[in-house]
Protein backbone atom coordinates (compact mmCIF):
# COMPACT_ATOMS: atom_id res chain seq x y z
CA UNK A 1 0.00 0.00 0.00
CA UNK A 2 1.41 3.70 -0.90
CA UNK A 3 1.16 6.29 1.80
CA UNK A 4 0.46 9.48 0.76
CA UNK A 5 2.16 12.48 3.17
CA UNK A 6 2.00 16.44 3.38
CA UNK A 7 5.42 16.77 3.34
CA UNK A 8 7.51 17.32 1.23
CA UNK A 9 11.68 17.79 1.27
CA UNK A 10 12.96 20.87 -1.18
CA UNK A 11 16.17 19.05 -2.85
CA UNK A 12 17.95 21.86 -3.94
CA UNK A 13 17.46 23.64 -0.32
CA UNK A 14 18.18 20.77 1.45
CA UNK A 15 22.07 20.28 2.61
CA UNK A 16 21.86 17.15 4.55
CA UNK A 17 22.17 18.94 8.23
CA UNK A 18 20.70 16.27 10.14
CA UNK A 19 18.29 18.35 12.31
CA UNK A 20 14.83 16.22 11.21
CA UNK A 21 16.78 12.92 11.33
CA UNK A 22 17.10 13.56 14.72
CA UNK A 23 13.76 14.74 16.02
CA UNK A 24 11.96 12.41 13.71
CA UNK A 25 9.96 10.52 16.46
CA UNK A 26 9.43 6.63 14.38
CA UNK A 27 12.74 7.28 12.79
CA UNK A 28 11.29 7.52 9.72
CA UNK A 29 14.38 10.15 7.92
CA UNK A 30 17.48 9.11 6.47
CA UNK A 31 20.25 10.96 5.06
CA UNK A 32 21.77 9.80 2.06
CA UNK A 33 24.22 11.31 -0.23
CA UNK A 34 23.88 14.99 1.79
CA UNK A 35 19.85 14.83 1.02
CA UNK A 36 17.43 13.96 4.16
CA UNK A 37 14.68 10.87 2.70
CA UNK A 38 11.75 10.17 4.12
CA UNK A 39 10.07 6.64 4.75
CA UNK A 40 6.81 7.03 3.79
CA UNK A 41 5.92 3.55 5.44
CA UNK A 42 7.53 4.76 8.72
CA UNK A 43 6.08 8.70 8.43
CA UNK A 44 3.08 9.57 10.51
CA UNK A 45 3.01 13.64 9.37
CA UNK A 46 3.77 15.25 12.70
CA UNK A 47 5.58 18.04 10.90
CA UNK A 48 8.08 18.11 13.62
CA UNK A 49 10.98 17.72 11.45
CA UNK A 50 9.57 21.03 9.09
CA UNK A 51 10.36 22.83 11.96
CA UNK A 52 13.60 21.46 12.96
CA UNK A 53 15.52 22.49 9.29
CA UNK A 54 17.22 25.44 9.51
CA UNK A 55 17.56 25.16 5.82
CA UNK A 56 13.45 25.50 5.98
CA UNK A 57 13.81 22.79 3.06
CA UNK A 58 10.81 21.04 4.42
CA UNK A 59 7.38 22.37 4.01
CA UNK A 60 3.59 20.90 4.31
CA UNK A 61 1.32 20.58 1.11
CA UNK A 62 -2.07 21.22 1.42
CA UNK A 63 -4.86 22.41 -1.16
CA UNK A 64 -5.24 25.64 -1.80
CA UNK A 65 -8.27 28.60 -2.42
CA UNK A 66 -7.56 27.93 -6.59
CA UNK A 67 -8.97 23.65 -5.85
CA UNK A 68 -12.88 25.09 -5.15
CA UNK A 69 -12.83 25.06 -8.73
CA UNK A 70 -13.75 21.97 -8.84
CA UNK A 71 -16.97 22.37 -7.80
CA UNK A 72 -20.20 24.46 -8.25
CA UNK A 73 -20.94 24.82 -4.62
CA UNK A 74 -18.43 24.85 -2.31
CA UNK A 75 -18.71 24.60 1.79
CA UNK A 76 -16.15 25.91 4.37
CA UNK A 77 -15.76 23.39 7.73
CA UNK A 78 -14.06 25.43 9.67
CA UNK A 79 -11.63 23.95 12.44
CA UNK A 80 -12.72 25.20 16.06
CA UNK A 81 -8.87 26.54 16.05
CA UNK A 82 -10.08 29.39 13.65
CA UNK A 83 -11.83 31.39 16.03
CA UNK A 84 -9.32 31.69 18.18
CA UNK A 85 -6.90 33.43 15.59
CA UNK A 86 -8.26 36.43 15.42
CA UNK A 87 -8.34 39.78 17.48
CA UNK A 88 -11.22 39.67 20.38
CA UNK A 89 -13.54 42.21 18.31
CA UNK A 90 -13.70 39.88 15.79
CA UNK A 91 -17.15 37.40 16.54
CA UNK A 92 -17.26 33.80 14.95
CA UNK A 93 -20.22 35.43 12.99
CA UNK A 94 -17.86 37.99 11.61
CA UNK A 95 -15.25 34.98 10.42
CA UNK A 96 -18.48 33.00 9.08
CA UNK A 97 -18.84 36.18 7.01
CA UNK A 98 -15.43 36.83 5.75
CA UNK A 99 -15.25 33.38 4.23
CA UNK A 100 -18.19 34.11 2.30
CA UNK A 101 -16.46 37.08 1.21
CA UNK A 102 -13.48 35.28 -0.05
CA UNK A 103 -15.50 32.73 -2.02
CA UNK A 104 -17.09 29.88 0.07
CA UNK A 105 -20.95 29.60 -0.62
CA UNK A 106 -21.14 28.67 2.83
CA UNK A 107 -20.30 27.57 5.86
CA UNK A 108 -21.31 24.96 8.28
CA UNK A 109 -19.87 25.08 11.77
CA UNK A 110 -19.59 21.87 14.18
CA UNK A 111 -20.98 22.46 16.88
CA UNK A 112 -24.21 20.25 17.03
CA UNK A 113 -21.51 17.38 15.55
CA UNK A 114 -19.23 17.79 18.16
CA UNK A 115 -22.08 17.30 20.92
CA UNK A 116 -23.20 13.91 18.93
CA UNK A 117 -19.74 12.59 18.66
CA UNK A 118 -19.57 13.57 22.74
CA UNK A 119 -22.37 11.23 23.44
CA UNK A 120 -20.81 8.39 21.09
CA UNK A 121 -17.54 8.22 23.20
CA UNK A 122 -19.67 8.50 25.95
CA UNK A 123 -21.24 5.63 24.95
CA UNK A 124 -18.71 3.61 24.13
CA UNK A 125 -16.91 4.33 26.89
CA UNK A 126 -19.61 3.28 29.32
CA UNK A 127 -19.67 -0.35 27.38
CA UNK A 128 -16.06 -0.74 26.53
CA UNK A 129 -15.02 -4.24 28.60
CA UNK A 130 -11.40 -4.69 26.79
CA UNK A 131 -7.84 -3.12 27.86
CA UNK A 132 -7.30 0.12 29.50
CA UNK A 133 -6.57 3.22 28.90
CA UNK A 134 -9.15 4.02 25.80
CA UNK A 135 -7.08 6.42 23.32
CA UNK A 136 -9.09 9.53 22.20
CA UNK A 137 -9.27 9.33 18.09
CA UNK A 138 -8.80 13.37 18.00
CA UNK A 139 -5.33 13.76 16.46
CA UNK A 140 -4.39 11.70 13.33
CA UNK A 141 -0.73 11.74 13.98
CA UNK A 142 -1.11 10.11 17.17
CA UNK A 143 -3.53 7.25 15.47
CA UNK A 144 -0.54 6.71 13.00
CA UNK A 145 2.17 6.64 15.63
CA UNK A 146 0.10 3.98 17.39
CA UNK A 147 -0.30 2.15 14.11
CA UNK A 148 3.55 2.54 12.97
CA UNK A 149 4.81 1.83 16.78
CA UNK A 150 2.64 0.76 19.23
CA UNK A 151 0.15 -1.86 17.17
CA UNK A 152 -1.07 -3.62 20.26
CA UNK A 153 -2.53 -0.27 21.10
CA UNK A 154 -4.28 -0.32 17.81
CA UNK A 155 -7.67 -1.34 19.45
CA UNK A 156 -7.29 0.78 22.43
CA UNK A 157 -8.65 3.99 20.28
CA UNK A 158 -11.90 5.04 20.28
CA UNK A 159 -13.20 3.60 16.63
CA UNK A 160 -15.54 6.55 16.81
CA UNK A 161 -15.13 9.74 13.26
CA UNK A 162 -14.63 13.08 14.04
CA UNK A 163 -17.22 15.83 13.91
CA UNK A 164 -16.03 16.73 10.66
CA UNK A 165 -17.11 13.87 8.84
CA UNK A 166 -20.05 13.58 10.47
CA UNK A 167 -20.53 17.03 9.49
CA UNK A 168 -19.63 16.62 5.97
CA UNK A 169 -21.40 13.57 5.26
CA UNK A 170 -24.51 15.47 6.15
CA UNK A 171 -23.58 19.15 4.39
CA UNK A 172 -23.19 16.99 1.12
CA UNK A 173 -26.54 15.78 1.41
CA UNK A 174 -28.14 19.08 2.40
CA UNK A 175 -26.88 21.41 -0.17
CA UNK A 176 -27.34 18.85 -2.67
CA UNK A 177 -30.59 18.69 -2.03
CA UNK A 178 -31.05 22.72 -1.33
CA UNK A 179 -29.10 23.77 -4.75
CA UNK A 180 -30.41 20.37 -7.19
CA UNK A 181 -26.91 19.98 -7.61
CA UNK A 182 -25.48 16.60 -7.79
CA UNK A 183 -23.49 15.20 -4.93
CA UNK A 184 -20.52 15.46 -6.65
CA UNK A 185 -20.76 19.08 -7.31
CA UNK A 186 -20.94 20.20 -3.85
CA UNK A 187 -17.62 20.17 -2.58
CA UNK A 188 -17.06 20.28 1.52
CA UNK A 189 -13.45 21.50 2.21
CA UNK A 190 -12.08 21.36 5.57
CA UNK A 191 -9.91 24.58 7.21
CA UNK A 192 -7.20 22.39 8.99
CA UNK A 193 -5.02 23.33 11.57
CA UNK A 194 -2.72 20.96 10.52
CA UNK A 195 -1.48 19.34 7.80
CA UNK A 196 -2.27 15.70 9.45
CA UNK A 197 -5.70 16.23 9.13
CA UNK A 198 -5.73 16.54 5.40
CA UNK A 199 -4.34 13.78 5.59
CA UNK A 200 -6.57 12.10 7.62
CA UNK A 201 -9.04 13.38 4.88
CA UNK A 202 -6.82 12.48 2.05
CA UNK A 203 -6.40 8.97 3.21
CA UNK A 204 -7.95 8.39 6.52
CA UNK A 205 -5.96 5.73 8.83
CA UNK A 206 -8.88 2.79 8.64
CA UNK A 207 -8.52 2.98 5.15
CA UNK A 208 -12.40 4.23 3.39
CA UNK A 209 -13.13 7.55 1.41
CA UNK A 210 -13.09 10.78 3.51
CA UNK A 211 -16.69 12.78 3.35
CA UNK A 212 -14.94 15.55 2.87
CA UNK A 213 -13.13 17.01 -0.29
CA UNK A 214 -10.36 18.94 0.36
CA UNK A 215 -8.19 20.40 3.34
CA UNK A 216 -7.03 24.13 3.12
CA UNK A 217 -4.73 25.09 5.61
CA UNK A 218 -6.05 27.97 7.92
CA UNK A 219 -2.14 30.05 7.55
CA UNK A 220 -2.98 29.70 3.60
CA UNK A 221 -6.58 32.11 3.57
CA UNK A 222 -5.54 33.98 6.99
CA UNK A 223 -4.42 37.36 5.34
CA UNK A 224 -7.34 37.02 2.41
CA UNK A 225 -9.44 36.41 5.49
CA UNK A 226 -8.46 38.53 7.97
CA UNK A 227 -9.04 41.78 5.44
CA UNK A 228 -12.55 40.31 4.41
CA UNK A 229 -13.49 40.74 7.73
CA UNK A 230 -11.81 43.86 8.62
CA UNK A 231 -13.55 45.62 5.30
CA UNK A 232 -16.78 43.88 6.24
CA UNK A 233 -17.11 45.01 9.28
CA UNK A 234 -16.06 48.94 8.30
CA UNK A 235 -19.38 48.57 5.28
CA UNK A 236 -21.58 46.68 7.98
CA UNK A 237 -22.00 44.05 5.15
CA UNK A 238 -24.12 41.22 5.28
CA UNK A 239 -23.52 38.39 2.63
CA UNK A 240 -24.22 35.65 5.07
CA UNK A 241 -27.84 34.18 4.99
CA UNK A 242 -27.57 31.36 6.81
CA UNK A 243 -27.88 33.90 10.05
CA UNK A 244 -26.32 34.17 12.94
CA UNK A 245 -24.08 31.04 14.69
CA UNK A 246 -24.99 28.77 17.09
CA UNK A 247 -21.86 27.56 19.13
CA UNK A 248 -21.52 25.14 21.93
CA UNK A 249 -18.67 24.78 24.20
CA UNK A 250 -17.77 21.40 23.08
CA UNK A 251 -16.50 22.17 19.77
CA UNK A 252 -14.75 24.93 20.85
CA UNK A 253 -13.13 23.19 23.78
CA UNK A 254 -11.98 20.66 21.76
CA UNK A 255 -9.24 22.94 20.06
CA UNK A 256 -7.50 22.98 23.54
CA UNK A 257 -5.84 20.24 25.05
CA UNK A 258 -7.88 18.62 27.64
CA UNK A 259 -11.18 19.94 26.12
CA UNK A 260 -12.24 16.01 25.66
CA UNK A 261 -11.95 15.19 28.92
CA UNK A 262 -14.04 17.94 30.17
CA UNK A 263 -16.95 17.72 28.45
CA UNK A 264 -16.77 14.05 27.90
CA UNK A 265 -16.06 13.04 31.64
CA UNK A 266 -14.76 9.83 31.85
CA UNK A 267 -13.88 8.58 35.47
CA UNK A 268 -10.24 8.92 35.07
CA UNK A 269 -8.31 10.94 32.28
CA UNK A 270 -4.98 11.92 31.26
CA UNK A 271 -4.07 14.38 28.66
CA UNK A 272 -0.72 14.62 27.15
CA UNK A 273 0.64 16.90 24.27
CA UNK A 274 3.80 16.79 21.74
CA UNK A 275 5.59 13.63 20.10
CA UNK A 276 7.89 12.71 23.16
CA UNK A 277 6.07 12.86 25.93
CA UNK A 278 3.03 11.05 24.23
CA UNK A 279 6.07 8.59 23.61
CA UNK A 280 7.04 7.88 26.92
CA UNK A 281 3.30 7.48 28.03
CA UNK A 282 2.95 5.32 25.21
CA UNK A 283 5.69 3.10 26.57
CA UNK A 284 4.38 2.77 30.22
CA UNK A 285 0.99 1.76 28.52
CA UNK A 286 2.56 -0.74 27.31
CA UNK A 287 4.31 -2.16 29.92
CA UNK A 288 1.12 -2.13 31.98
CA UNK A 289 2.61 0.78 33.95
CA UNK A 290 -0.31 2.69 33.69
CA UNK A 291 -3.14 0.99 34.65
CA UNK A 292 -6.07 3.24 36.20
CA UNK A 293 -6.48 5.76 33.04
CA UNK A 294 -9.94 5.65 31.14
CA UNK A 295 -9.29 7.73 28.69
CA UNK A 296 -6.12 9.15 27.20
CA UNK A 297 -5.88 12.84 25.36
CA UNK A 298 -3.14 13.30 23.34
CA UNK A 299 -2.24 15.44 20.70
CA UNK A 300 1.13 16.09 18.47
CA UNK A 301 0.84 20.03 19.10
CA UNK A 302 1.90 22.01 22.08
CA UNK A 303 -1.67 22.83 23.77
CA UNK A 304 -4.10 20.79 21.27
CA UNK A 305 -5.14 21.67 18.00
CA UNK A 306 -4.33 25.60 18.71
CA UNK A 307 -0.66 24.39 18.38
CA UNK A 308 -1.43 23.43 14.59
CA UNK A 309 1.84 23.94 12.60
CA UNK A 310 -1.18 26.12 9.76
CA UNK A 311 -2.52 27.86 12.51
CA UNK A 312 -1.16 31.69 12.82
CA UNK A 313 -1.95 32.68 16.43
CA UNK A 314 0.65 32.35 19.05
CA UNK A 315 -0.54 28.73 20.53
CA UNK A 316 -0.86 30.04 24.27
CA UNK A 317 -2.33 33.69 23.03
CA UNK A 318 -4.97 31.17 20.83
CA UNK A 319 -6.03 29.47 23.50
CA UNK A 320 -6.45 32.43 26.01
CA UNK A 321 -9.07 33.48 23.23
CA UNK A 322 -11.02 30.58 22.92
CA UNK A 323 -11.45 30.27 26.85
CA UNK A 324 -12.79 34.21 26.37
CA UNK A 325 -14.98 33.17 23.76
CA UNK A 326 -16.33 29.87 26.16
CA UNK A 327 -16.72 32.10 28.94
CA UNK A 328 -18.45 34.76 27.07
CA UNK A 329 -21.15 32.59 25.97
CA UNK A 330 -24.64 33.43 27.44
CA UNK A 331 -25.45 29.43 28.05
CA UNK A 332 -24.51 26.38 27.54
CA UNK A 333 -25.46 26.24 23.95
CA UNK A 334 -29.34 25.13 24.85
CA UNK A 335 -30.16 25.30 21.53
CA UNK A 336 -27.25 23.03 20.25
CA UNK A 337 -27.48 20.95 22.97
CA UNK A 338 -31.08 20.14 22.31
CA UNK A 339 -31.02 19.64 18.10
CA UNK A 340 -27.92 16.69 19.21
CA UNK A 341 -30.42 15.11 21.25
CA UNK A 342 -32.91 15.17 18.80
CA UNK A 343 -30.40 13.67 16.17
CA UNK A 344 -28.16 10.98 18.11
CA UNK A 345 -28.74 7.79 16.85
CA UNK A 346 -26.84 5.38 18.51
CA UNK A 347 -24.02 3.48 16.76
CA UNK A 348 -24.02 6.02 14.08
CA UNK A 349 -20.86 7.46 14.32
CA UNK A 350 -18.38 4.47 14.20
CA UNK A 351 -15.75 4.30 11.42
CA UNK A 352 -17.09 2.09 8.84
CA UNK A 353 -13.96 0.05 8.85
CA UNK A 354 -11.51 -1.48 11.69
CA UNK A 355 -8.11 0.41 12.11
CA UNK A 356 -5.49 -1.93 11.26
CA UNK A 357 -1.24 -1.64 12.42
CA UNK A 358 0.78 -0.53 9.48
CA UNK A 359 2.30 -3.40 8.08
CA UNK A 360 6.44 -2.92 7.70
CA UNK A 361 7.54 -4.81 4.82
CA UNK A 362 11.25 -5.13 6.69
CA UNK A 363 9.10 -7.02 8.90
CA UNK A 364 6.98 -9.54 7.13
CA UNK A 365 10.03 -12.41 6.92
CA UNK A 366 9.15 -15.48 9.04
CA UNK A 367 10.50 -15.57 12.63
CA UNK A 368 13.69 -17.49 11.53
CA UNK A 369 14.72 -15.01 8.93
CA UNK A 370 13.96 -12.20 11.43
CA UNK A 371 16.14 -13.79 14.11
CA UNK A 372 19.46 -13.90 11.71
CA UNK A 373 18.73 -9.91 11.08
CA UNK A 374 18.50 -9.61 14.83
CA UNK A 375 21.50 -11.67 15.29
CA UNK A 376 23.43 -9.41 12.23
CA UNK A 377 22.18 -6.46 14.51
CA UNK A 378 23.40 -7.22 17.92
CA UNK A 379 26.45 -7.73 16.39
CA UNK A 380 26.43 -5.10 14.90
CA UNK A 381 25.97 -2.83 17.72
CA UNK A 382 28.58 -4.79 20.03
CA UNK A 383 31.13 -3.06 17.07
CA UNK A 384 29.60 0.36 17.03
CA UNK A 385 30.54 3.03 19.56
CA UNK A 386 26.77 4.33 20.57
CA UNK A 387 27.63 7.46 20.14
CA UNK A 388 24.18 8.42 17.36
CA UNK A 389 26.51 10.92 16.05
CA UNK A 390 24.04 10.19 12.59
CA UNK A 391 27.11 10.58 10.38
CA UNK A 392 26.25 7.16 8.83
CA UNK A 393 22.59 9.16 7.59
CA UNK A 394 20.60 7.02 10.47
CA UNK A 395 19.14 8.81 13.51
CA UNK A 396 21.11 6.48 16.11
CA UNK A 397 23.54 3.70 15.68
CA UNK A 398 20.95 0.93 16.81
CA UNK A 399 18.98 2.13 14.04
CA UNK A 400 22.09 2.39 11.63
CA UNK A 401 22.41 -1.55 12.47
CA UNK A 402 18.92 -2.06 11.95
CA UNK A 403 19.53 -0.62 8.30
CA UNK A 404 22.88 -2.57 7.81
CA UNK A 405 20.69 -6.01 8.62
CA UNK A 406 18.10 -5.16 6.11
CA UNK A 407 19.90 -4.64 3.47
CA UNK A 408 19.70 -0.63 3.48
CA UNK A 409 23.15 0.56 4.06
CA UNK A 410 26.73 -0.97 4.51
CA UNK A 411 28.81 -1.39 7.72
CA UNK A 412 31.41 0.60 5.99
CA UNK A 413 28.75 3.93 6.34
CA UNK A 414 30.10 4.47 9.59
CA UNK A 415 32.67 6.84 10.61
CA UNK A 416 34.26 5.11 12.89
CA UNK A 417 34.72 1.72 10.74
CA UNK A 418 35.41 3.28 7.64
CA UNK A 419 38.56 6.49 7.45
CA UNK A 420 37.23 6.48 3.99
CA UNK A 421 33.78 7.33 4.60
CA UNK A 422 34.46 10.26 6.87
CA UNK A 423 37.01 11.69 3.67
CA UNK A 424 33.77 11.19 1.58
CA UNK A 425 31.91 13.25 4.19
CA UNK A 426 34.55 15.80 4.53
CA UNK A 427 34.51 16.43 1.04
CA UNK A 428 30.29 16.51 0.90
CA UNK A 429 30.45 18.86 3.48
CA UNK A 430 33.24 20.93 2.34
CA UNK A 431 34.83 21.63 5.53
CA UNK A 432 38.21 22.25 4.21
CA UNK A 433 36.75 25.06 2.11
CA UNK A 434 35.35 26.67 5.21
CA UNK B 1 12.08 -29.26 17.20
CA UNK B 2 9.29 -27.13 18.87
CA UNK B 3 11.95 -26.86 21.65
CA UNK B 4 14.90 -25.48 19.93
CA UNK B 5 16.09 -22.05 21.00
CA UNK B 6 15.95 -19.82 18.13
CA UNK B 7 17.60 -16.70 20.21
CA UNK B 8 18.16 -16.36 24.25
CA UNK B 9 19.78 -13.61 26.35
CA UNK B 10 19.94 -12.90 29.74
CA UNK B 11 19.75 -9.83 31.97
CA UNK B 12 20.26 -8.53 35.66
CA UNK B 13 18.15 -6.78 37.24
CA UNK B 14 18.74 -4.77 40.32
CA UNK B 15 16.94 -4.75 43.70
CA UNK B 16 15.91 -1.37 44.61
CA UNK B 17 17.29 0.14 41.14
CA UNK B 18 14.04 2.49 40.25
CA UNK B 19 15.56 4.47 37.72
CA UNK B 20 16.58 1.19 35.56
CA UNK B 21 13.38 -0.58 36.55
CA UNK B 22 11.48 -1.47 33.42
CA UNK B 23 13.75 -1.56 30.93
CA UNK B 24 14.71 -5.47 30.62
CA UNK B 25 10.99 -5.32 30.07
CA UNK B 26 11.11 -2.60 27.19
CA UNK B 27 14.32 -4.64 25.63
CA UNK B 28 12.13 -7.89 25.36
CA UNK B 29 9.50 -6.27 23.95
CA UNK B 30 11.30 -4.40 21.44
CA UNK B 31 13.33 -7.95 20.18
CA UNK B 32 9.76 -9.68 19.86
CA UNK B 33 8.47 -6.65 18.19
CA UNK B 34 11.24 -6.38 15.37
CA UNK B 35 11.23 -9.88 14.73
CA UNK B 36 7.57 -9.51 14.16
CA UNK B 37 6.00 -11.61 16.82
CA UNK B 38 2.29 -10.95 16.82
CA UNK B 39 1.11 -7.72 18.77
CA UNK B 40 -1.26 -9.43 20.96
CA UNK B 41 1.48 -11.67 22.07
CA UNK B 42 4.07 -8.97 22.51
CA UNK B 43 1.78 -7.41 25.27
CA UNK B 44 1.24 -10.24 27.08
CA UNK B 45 4.71 -10.95 27.35
CA UNK B 46 5.60 -6.70 28.25
CA UNK B 47 3.11 -7.01 31.22
CA UNK B 48 4.08 -9.85 32.05
CA UNK B 49 7.89 -9.28 32.23
CA UNK B 50 7.40 -5.85 33.29
CA UNK B 51 5.74 -7.52 36.81
CA UNK B 52 8.32 -9.91 37.09
CA UNK B 53 11.33 -7.65 36.77
CA UNK B 54 9.56 -4.64 39.11
CA UNK B 55 8.63 -7.34 41.28
CA UNK B 56 12.46 -8.15 41.67
CA UNK B 57 13.45 -4.63 42.37
CA UNK B 58 10.49 -4.07 44.98
CA UNK B 59 10.50 -7.15 46.99
CA UNK B 60 14.37 -8.63 46.32
CA UNK B 61 17.77 -7.80 46.40
CA UNK B 62 18.88 -8.76 42.88
CA UNK B 63 17.78 -11.27 40.25
CA UNK B 64 18.58 -12.66 36.47
CA UNK B 65 15.91 -12.69 33.88
CA UNK B 66 16.88 -15.18 30.97
CA UNK B 67 14.86 -14.53 27.59
CA UNK B 68 14.25 -17.79 25.55
CA UNK B 69 12.43 -17.62 22.29
CA UNK B 70 11.60 -21.20 20.40
CA UNK B 71 9.72 -21.69 17.20
CA UNK B 72 6.42 -21.89 19.27
CA UNK B 73 6.63 -19.93 22.76
CA UNK B 74 8.68 -17.83 24.84
CA UNK B 75 10.15 -18.90 28.26
CA UNK B 76 10.98 -16.22 30.86
CA UNK B 77 12.46 -17.41 33.96
CA UNK B 78 13.31 -14.99 36.86
CA UNK B 79 15.64 -16.32 39.50
CA UNK B 80 16.06 -13.51 42.49
CA UNK B 81 18.59 -13.44 46.06
CA UNK B 82 15.58 -12.27 48.04
CA UNK B 83 14.14 -12.60 51.09
CA UNK B 84 11.25 -15.52 48.99
CA UNK B 85 7.77 -15.84 49.54
CA UNK B 86 6.39 -17.28 52.73
CA UNK B 87 3.26 -18.28 51.23
CA UNK B 88 2.70 -18.36 47.76
CA UNK B 89 -1.26 -18.91 47.86
CA UNK B 90 -1.67 -15.82 49.25
CA UNK B 91 0.89 -13.88 47.34
CA UNK B 92 -1.26 -14.86 44.47
CA UNK B 93 -4.35 -13.20 45.80
CA UNK B 94 -5.93 -10.28 44.06
CA UNK B 95 -4.62 -7.05 46.44
CA UNK B 96 -2.16 -8.67 48.15
CA UNK B 97 0.74 -6.83 49.03
CA UNK B 98 3.69 -6.50 51.47
CA UNK B 99 4.77 -3.07 49.57
CA UNK B 100 6.05 -0.42 51.84
CA UNK B 101 4.06 3.35 52.08
CA UNK B 102 6.89 4.72 49.98
CA UNK B 103 6.40 2.35 46.79
CA UNK B 104 2.35 2.66 47.25
CA UNK B 105 3.16 5.97 46.57
CA UNK B 106 4.90 5.66 43.46
CA UNK B 107 2.03 3.48 42.27
CA UNK B 108 3.44 -0.18 43.27
CA UNK B 109 1.88 -2.12 45.68
CA UNK B 110 -1.60 -3.08 44.49
CA UNK B 111 -0.81 -6.42 44.74
CA UNK B 112 -1.57 -7.43 41.09
CA UNK B 113 1.63 -8.02 39.47
CA UNK B 114 1.19 -11.99 40.35
CA UNK B 115 -1.73 -12.03 39.52
CA UNK B 116 -1.31 -10.26 36.06
CA UNK B 117 1.53 -12.88 35.09
CA UNK B 118 -0.25 -15.66 36.05
CA UNK B 119 -3.35 -14.17 33.59
CA UNK B 120 -1.12 -13.36 31.07
CA UNK B 121 0.90 -16.66 30.56
CA UNK B 122 0.12 -19.85 29.20
CA UNK B 123 2.52 -21.59 31.71
CA UNK B 124 3.21 -20.37 34.93
CA UNK B 125 5.12 -21.42 37.86
CA UNK B 126 6.39 -20.23 40.90
CA UNK B 127 8.20 -21.53 43.51
CA UNK B 128 10.17 -19.33 46.93
CA UNK B 129 12.65 -20.44 49.64
CA UNK B 130 12.46 -17.89 52.49
CA UNK B 131 15.78 -16.00 52.71
CA UNK B 132 16.98 -17.28 50.14
CA UNK B 133 15.00 -16.37 47.25
CA UNK B 134 12.44 -16.77 44.23
CA UNK B 135 11.93 -18.63 41.12
CA UNK B 136 9.25 -17.76 38.57
CA UNK B 137 8.89 -19.71 35.17
CA UNK B 138 6.62 -18.52 32.82
CA UNK B 139 5.77 -19.82 28.93
CA UNK B 140 3.35 -17.62 26.74
CA UNK B 141 3.25 -19.43 23.07
CA UNK B 142 3.22 -17.59 20.14
CA UNK B 143 2.17 -19.92 17.36
CA UNK B 144 -0.67 -22.24 17.69
CA UNK B 145 0.49 -25.93 18.71
N1 LIG C 1 10.34 -11.70 43.90
C1 LIG C 1 9.73 -11.61 45.09
N2 LIG C 1 10.43 -11.70 46.24
C2 LIG C 1 9.83 -11.61 47.44
N3 LIG C 1 8.51 -11.38 47.60
C3 LIG C 1 7.75 -11.26 46.48
C4 LIG C 1 8.31 -11.36 45.18
N4 LIG C 1 7.30 -11.23 44.28
C5 LIG C 1 6.18 -11.04 44.98
N5 LIG C 1 6.42 -11.06 46.31
C6 LIG C 1 5.44 -10.95 47.40
O1 LIG C 1 4.14 -11.20 46.88
C7 LIG C 1 3.31 -10.07 47.08
C8 LIG C 1 2.35 -9.93 45.92
O2 LIG C 1 3.07 -9.65 44.72
P1 LIG C 1 2.36 -8.87 43.54
O3 LIG C 1 3.34 -8.68 42.46
O4 LIG C 1 1.10 -9.57 43.22
O5 LIG C 1 1.97 -7.49 44.21
P2 LIG C 1 2.92 -6.27 44.60
O6 LIG C 1 4.25 -6.41 43.96
O7 LIG C 1 2.91 -6.11 46.06
O8 LIG C 1 2.12 -5.06 43.97
P3 LIG C 1 2.03 -4.68 42.40
O9 LIG C 1 2.68 -5.79 41.66
O10 LIG C 1 0.57 -4.57 42.12
O11 LIG C 1 2.76 -3.41 42.27
C9 LIG C 1 4.26 -8.92 47.24
O12 LIG C 1 3.70 -7.85 47.95
C10 LIG C 1 5.41 -9.57 47.99
O13 LIG C 1 5.11 -9.69 49.36
S1 LIG D 1 -2.83 18.13 17.82
FE1 LIG D 1 -1.78 19.10 16.08
S2 LIG D 1 -1.41 17.44 14.62
FE2 LIG D 1 -2.90 16.67 16.08
S3 LIG D 1 -4.87 17.12 15.10
FE3 LIG D 1 -4.43 18.85 16.44
S4 LIG D 1 -3.40 20.36 15.17
FE4 LIG D 1 -3.36 18.38 14.07
MG1 LIG E 1 4.42 -6.81 41.91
Amino acid sequence: MDFIHSLEIDQDKCCGKLHCMRVCPTHAIRVKNGKAVIDPVLCIDCGDCILACPQQAIKSITDSMRDLDKFKFNVAIPSPTLFGQFQMDIKPNDIVEGLITIGFDAVHEISVESELINMAIRDYLDEYKGPLPLISSACPVVIRLIQVAYPNMVKQIIPIQPPREIAAREVKKHYAKETGLKESDIGVIYLTPCPSKMIAIKQPAEDVKSHLDLAIGISEIYNPLFSAITKGKQNNNKVNKQGSLHQSRTSLSWALTGGQSVSIKPSRFLTVAQMPNIIRIFDDIEKGKIRDIEFLECYACLGGCVGGSLTVEDTFVARSKIQNLIASMEDEGEKVLEDARRKYKKGDYYISQQLEPRKNPDVLVSIEEQIIKMKIRENLVRKLPGIDCGLCGAPTCSAFAGDVSNGKAKVEDCVLLSAERLKELQDEYNTDKK
Amino acid sequence: MPGTELYQKEFFIKGGDFDKAGEVSTEIKSILKSVGINSDIVRKVAIATFEAEMNVVIHANEGDLKFILTPVEIRITVKDKGKGIEDIELAMKEGYSTATEEMREMGFGAGMGLPNIKKNADGFELTSEVGVGTLLKITIRHKKA
